[in-house]
């Protein structure tokens, strides 16, 4: 997969944490992946059609899923991430990838958004997609987050 | 909310797996309202649309019987459900009730909805939430193992942007 087709995810969930005045965004290893062992708590997925088609999945443990729901919603303590805690990770999870679309849109690519997912579960095991997914983690100050990309290009 | 965007994956879901196993699938005649979040049943797979509205299909199944329509597809014996093989086929069959409910609707509405590809999913304990969006299911028995399916548009209940698909 060409990495001009990765880089706008990377960038926006690095734009969008900053938003919220998230620091320390690092990106961490890379690796390919047929089939994902997810060990996190959560999985948010969100689908892309257009000139690009795939799901890009972004996992995290529930800890981190909740310091980002409080840094969305201005520092309030956010001690279970109840309903309103899912929607916004769900929002996050679609902020992230319609902010790359732009990005993508930007590059002459018209890419839509479809409906975030999310899962939680243990022990995890996923397929996004018919050809390999492409496993990136980024390291924050809020902690780990996983990002998944299947594309189909 | 028109019954038609609905139904028609039911329908579909019976057609394909009988067609392609010969598998029976008793029921799946009901919709009912989910609430919003969904405990899944073992093997889930979910394929999301876009294009003049938005949605989500959910086909969601017992292990006993991911595996049997794996090893009836396959001609194999697999026995475990994080078997890549038997993910993969829950995901084509998905895959494949997804594409003909959609041409059907994109046939009859003109909604020119694109599929994603299919995600499919197993593990301990899987709750799948989608927020903000309504969503109805329909359950399903076999001789292996119960099915259901579940379908969500957003913005769910307004007609009126159905009807608008009738100008054009």
């Amino acid at each position: 997969m060409d990495v001009k087709y990765i880089l706008p995810f990377l960038e926006s969930v690095k734009s969008v944490l900053e938003q919220y005045g998230v620091e320390n965004i690092k990106r961490g290893q890379l690796a390919k992946k047929d089939i994902m062992h997810v060990n996190q708590d959560i999985t948010a997925v969100v689908g892309v059609v257009g000139h690009i088609r795939g799901n890009i999945a972004y996992s995290m443990s529930e800890d981190t899923a909740r310091r980002i729901v409080s840094a969305m919603m201005m520092g309030m303590p956010v001690e279970q991430l109840d309903e309103m805690g899912r929607s916004a990770i769900g929002e996050f999870a679609n902020m992230v990838t319609g902010n790359a679309s732009i990005l993508f849109s930007n590059s002459g690519l018209e890419v839509d958004v479809t409906p975030p997912s999310i899962i939680f579960g243990k022990d995890m095991y996923f397929i996004i997609s018919t050809v390999q997914t492409i496993k990136i983690d980024m390291e924050t100050s809020l902690g780990k987050i996983e990002i998944y990309i299947g594309l189909e290009i | 909310m028109d019954i038609n965007l609905y139904d028609i994956f039911g329908t579909s879901v019976k057609d394909i797996i009988k067609e392609m196993t010969g598998l029976d699938i008793r029921g799946m005649d009901d919709l009912e309202q989910e609430p919003g979040e969904i405990l899944s049943m073992g093997v889930s797979s979910i394929i999301t649309f876009a294009g003049a509205r938005k949605g989500r299909l959910l086909v969601d199944m017992e292990p006993s019987l991911a595996i049997y329509l794996a090893n009836a597809l396959l001609g194999e014996e697999y026995d475990n459900i994080k078997n890549r093989m038997v993910l993969a086929t829950v995901s084509e069959i998905n895959n494949i009730v997804s594409g003909d409910a959609i041409t059907k609707l994109n046939n009859k509405y003109s909604m020119g909805l694109r599929l994603t590809p299919p995600i499919v999913f197993t593990g301990q304990d899987v709750i799948i939430s989608i927020p903000k969006i309504s969503s109805l299911s329909s359950w399903g028995d076999t001789d292996y193992g119960k099915i259901r399916i579940n379908i969500a548009w957003e913005g769910g209940n307004n007609k009126w942007m159905l009807n608008t698909y009738f100008l054009f």
